[in-house]
């Protein structure tokens, strides 16, 4: 898509709050790791969808104002606590959606230097990239290809595979390495577009 | 384990860069492509979203028991047993079961989650029609992009060949796959020949874009299959040439206005030639007579044009394009007309009446005189401040007692004007009042006595607020009378179907979205056979958008509420308060679609006509406007009117509890000065906490708001001090924990 072949990042067109296909193309590419998320913490899946929403509609909020460090992995500890919060806040909510939403600008403001994610989170942002990648090579890649590498993926032996697709083992071989090849440039891409989104902050002011 | 900046080797790559390198990654693989989906629905498990929108949402997910993948999709439903969501679902099996075709997305199987029901559908993996029109990099040629409106075109004419229409065609609708092959999908609106089951709402789930003149415009019943022609005239268009044949404007009404009027636009400089243009054309034509008749004839012109033949379509003369124009704007004679049947009703407010009254018999002459004569010989009362209104009403009531004892048809009258004019100030316990005394003089709800309905019907309405049971019970019962008179009334029916909505959605705990959504369906319908401008229509959309903003649904509330605004710029002597809250509901629906600009103009708005309105119910939205101006970047202003916010709720505070007057005036003199300060928040949030505990979320809200400005603004020092006065007055709230 679009979103890497020009040199315009996401961040850059998320910095405009009227540019929907870029706030879709956002909740496309996240919206599924903060659903996960929220469930493993104990939410239900409405209200995972909730929580979705008030991350989202935060961000919204946030990203024009906020400066954050340019660090890689910054963006996901970043989005971890955004969420993390918001699932806490939903949890505690007595109010309507507007007001769990609102206030939420809070957490922006003071957000440390370094931030340890918790484990889960850091678990759901890594399958997250990886199931992403894995999707991008299936829709991309020729049907065989990926046929051949989901019997791999499913544990099925080398050998095996190559038999039952009349193909050489060396043939099979060269498959996986080429997906693992494509999966690296995907993830690696996918994660400069995440750089990308800090390093369009300002400079952080000094006091 | 911080990583490092730059130049990161291999090894310092941070997942899930890392995780591709391991020796295991082939495992790690498949931990995350094998993790437990994103949750349950039912017996499904659910990997992620596919698409929604304002009938559901679609997941793809596995079937445990096959392990077959599937799109599972989920009817919107807030309460149970929502018989709209049924009749939707229903539609879209009887729809889908009629049809036998590849390019057809099969059905499953029904199932529930135990609140909403979904609809098991066969997985399709393939592309959006309009992600496999822009193509990987370059477009299909233009015999590609013929020959796939060709196939969709026989998916099409399968289903009208067996009586279904579609009504929903867009490319987000048809999946291609990989083999090229176009399936069809979303039956949830398809009209099945010989059933009615067709609502006005719908219009607004199908998108906009594609949708037929007759169906932004006529009723349910102009839609045949001539309008999923145009639909694919609409496609094959914007596959051609990359864009929609019209350019909509931003608004719903520009896109209406331009669906129905423009020209589309010419393809010549994509590369398109005559013949192609000319068939597009005649797809896109005004008038479903000028179209292609069905899928099958626009079929066979394609397949023509594919083999070189000359087409049936032709350009059309300028002659033809102006005769065209002439019928489709017929003048404003049905609207004038339309007026004067809307102020019949009972929901007609006070000028309107006034001057019915005048015109009226002796009985209408003397409730007209004792009703001016209770309002000191005044007869806008609404230039009054809300407060001033509720007074004289009150006085009103008890003069009728006194002095239309011996006048049971008279009191009558007054009564429900009466209640109309509480009804205006919210005042509902007051409604059912003067309601209940109606009806006891008209001898309870009678077909003969329309007024009478409709005292029932707001009484109905009065009770669901004020926590009677029987409210909903009596609503039903107005409209079953209203629907049962011979002269029955779409307008009134309108009125008492708006309400029982209003009932499901705002009153019901939970909320009964679908049998609000189905409320809303049939009032639209009614309110469809008396078209134009009128109080009904404007309350109609008033609720409806109302509803979609709680459902948030603002992408349908956005355009809702713009329809309420238009049609009460119809309406000029309805309350400012009305538009007031429109606005304000507006503003807030479009700051949840980000659209700060827009969103910001709108409480402007609101906040202007506030300026003279005395009304405590209704909080000023200075906050809200803030958060728009911060959104946009525009911080020093943002603080000016957060501190705004904090001097205008103490400005209300002060009329609320007049023993703390100075205490409050105190506050706000130091805001006003010098902006919040530190040390400022914790006498103030312990005077709230005293006095307004409601109010203490709010100022909190507006305070962790300004931390965000000044620490925009570079200055960190009073953003942290603020923030730990408002930490350290969380903390005094909560000595037991």
């Amino acid at each position: 898509m679009s979103w890497t072949t020009t040199n315009e990042s996401l961040i850059d067109r998320l910095r405009d709050p009227h540019d929907e296909a870029a706030w879709r193309r956002f909740d496309a590419l996240y919206g599924e790791v903060i659903l996960r998320y929220a469930g493993r913490r104990g939410l239900g899946f409405a209200d995972a969808e909730d929580v979705r929403q008030i991350v989202l509609l935060s961000l919204v909020r946030a990203l024009p104002n906020f400066e954050l460090q340019h660090e890689r992995g910054r963006f996901r500890s970043y989005l971890g606590r955004v969420v993390g919060n918001a699932v806490q806040r939903y949890r505690a909510r007595p109010y309507r959606l507007r007001e769990v939403v609102e206030p939420d600008l809070a957490p922006f403001e003071d957000h440390a230097p370094t931030v340890e994610s918790s484990d889960l989170w850091e678990r759901e942002w890594t399958e997250h990239h990886l199931r992403r990648a894995l999707e991008t090579v299936r829709q991309t890649f020729d049907a065989r290809s990926v046929e051949i590498f989901g019997r791999l993926l499913r544990g099925d032996a080398t050998d095996t595979v190559a038999s039952e697709f009349n193909a050489s083992e060396e043939a099979v071989h060269k498959v996986r390495q080429r997906v693992r090849e494509r999966l690296r440039q995907i993830v690696s891409r996918q994660v400069a577009d995440e750089a990308a989104f800090l390093a369009a902050w300002p400079p952080r002011q000094t006091p | 384990m911080s990583p490092r900046l730059d130049g990161a080797s291999r090894d310092d790559r941070l997942p899930p860069e890392r995780d591709l390198d391991a020796p295991d990654w082939l495992e790690r693989l498949r931990a995350a492509d094998g993790a437990p989906g994103i949750g349950t629905l039912g017996r499904f498990e659910i990997h992620g979203e596919v698409g929604r929108g304002g009938q559901g949402v679609v997941y793809r997910a596995t079937d445990p028991d096959t392990g077959r993948r599937v799109a599972v999709k989920r009817f919107v439903t807030a309460g149970r047993g929502g018989t709209g969501v049924h009749l939707r679902l229903q539609n879209e099996i009887l729809a889908t079961r009629a049809l036998s075709h590849p390019g057809v997305v099969r059905i499953l199987g029904v199932e529930s989650d135990g609140e909403c029901p979904l609809l098991v559908l066969e997985w399709i993996d393939g592309l959006p029609l309009n992600e496999w029109a822009a193509g990987d990099g370059t477009r299909p040629s233009i015999d590609a992009i013929v020959e796939m409106t060709g196939k969709v075109c026989e998916v099409l004419l399968h289903a009208h060949q067996r009586g279904v229409i579609h009504r929903d065609v867009k490319p987000s609708n048809v999946l291609v796959d990989a083999g090229g092959q176009p399936h069809v999908l979303d039956f949830g609106l398809a009209k099945l020949d010989g059933t009615s089951a067709t609502t006005t709402s719908a219009r607004f789930l199908g998108t906009l874009a594609y949708a037929a003149p007759e169906l932004v415009t006529g009723g349910p019943a102009a839609v045949d299959a001539r309008s999923d022609v145009y639909a694919l005239g609409v496609i094959l268009h914007e596959m051609l040439t990359g864009q929609l044949p019209y350019a909509l404007g931003t608004s719903i009404f520009s896109a209406v206005e331009a669906i129905r009027g423009d020209e589309p636009l010419r393809m010549r400089a994509a590369g398109v030639d005559s013949a192609l243009e000319a068939i597009v054309r005649m797809a896109l034509a005004k008038a479903p007579e000028e179209r292609y008749q069905s899928a099958d004839a626009l079929l066979a012109d394609l397949r023509r044009y594919r083999r070189g033949e000359p087409v049936e379509a032709r350009g059309r003369t300028a002659w033809e394009s102006m005769r065209g124009f002439a019928r489709r704007h017929p003048g404003p004679v049905t609207i004038v007309v339309t007026l004067t049947v809307a102020s019949l009703v009972f929901g007609t407010t006070m000028a309107v009446l006034h001057q019915r009254l005048q015109r009226a018999l002796a009985r209408t002459q003397r409730i007209d005189s004792f009703w001016t004569a209770a309002f000191g010989g005044q007869d806008t009362p609404l230039a009054w401040s809300e407060l001033d209104v509720e007074d004289v009403l009150n006085r009103a009531s008890t003069r009728a007692t006194a002095e239309l004892r011996d006048e049971p048809d008279i009191e009558f009258g007054v009564r429900t004007l009466l209640a109309r004019r509480y009804i205006d100030l919210g005042l509902w316990r007051e409604v059912g009042r003067q309601c209940e005394r109606a009806l006891v003089l008209s001898g309870g709800a009678r077909a003969d006595e329309k007024q009478s309905v409709m005292a029932l019907a707001y009484l109905g309405f009065a009770h669901c607020l004020t926590g009677h049971a029987d409210g909903d019970s009596l609503l039903h019962r107005a409209l079953e009378l209203e629907q049962g008179r011979p002269a029955s009334d779409p307008l009134r029916c309108a009125v008492i179907l708006n309400l029982i909505a209003r009932f499901h959605w705002g009153e019901q705990q939970p909320p009964n979205f679908a049998a609000a959504e189905i409320d809303y369906q049939q009032c639209f319908a009614a309110l469809g056979r008396r078209p134009g401008p009128s109080h009904a229509l404007l309350n109609a959309w008033r609720g409806f958008a109302r509803m979609k903003q709680l459902q948030q649904q603002p992408a349908i509330a956005i355009p809702a509420f713009e329809r309420a605004l238009v049609v009460l710029d119809d309406l000029p002597d309805e309350p400012g308060a009305i538009r007031i809250g429109l606005l304000e509901g507006y503003a807030d629906v479009l700051a949840q679609e980000t659209r700060w600009a827009e969103a910001e103009r709108a409480y402007r708005s609101a906040i202007e006509l506030r300026g003279g309105l005395l009304d405590d119910r209704l909080p000023p939205c200075w906050a809200m406007l803030a958060g728009t101006v911060f959104a946009q970047g525009r911080a020093a202003e943002a603080m000016q009117l957060y501190h705004n916010a904090i001097v205008a709720r103490c400005d209300r505070l002060c009329e609320r509890f007049p023993k703390d007057r100075a205490q409050f005036q105190q506050q706000a003199a130091i805001v006003r000065r010098e902006g919040l300060r530190p040390d400022q928040v914790a006498p103030f949030v312990d005077l709230l906490r005293q006095r307004a505990p409601d109010i203490e979320p709010l100022f909190r809200y507006t305070a962790d708001h300004l931390v965000a400005v000044h620490q925009t603004l570079g200055d960190s020092r009073t953003a942290a001090a603020l923030r730990a006065a408002l930490d350290a007055s969380v903390a005094a709230a909560r000595p037991a924990e």
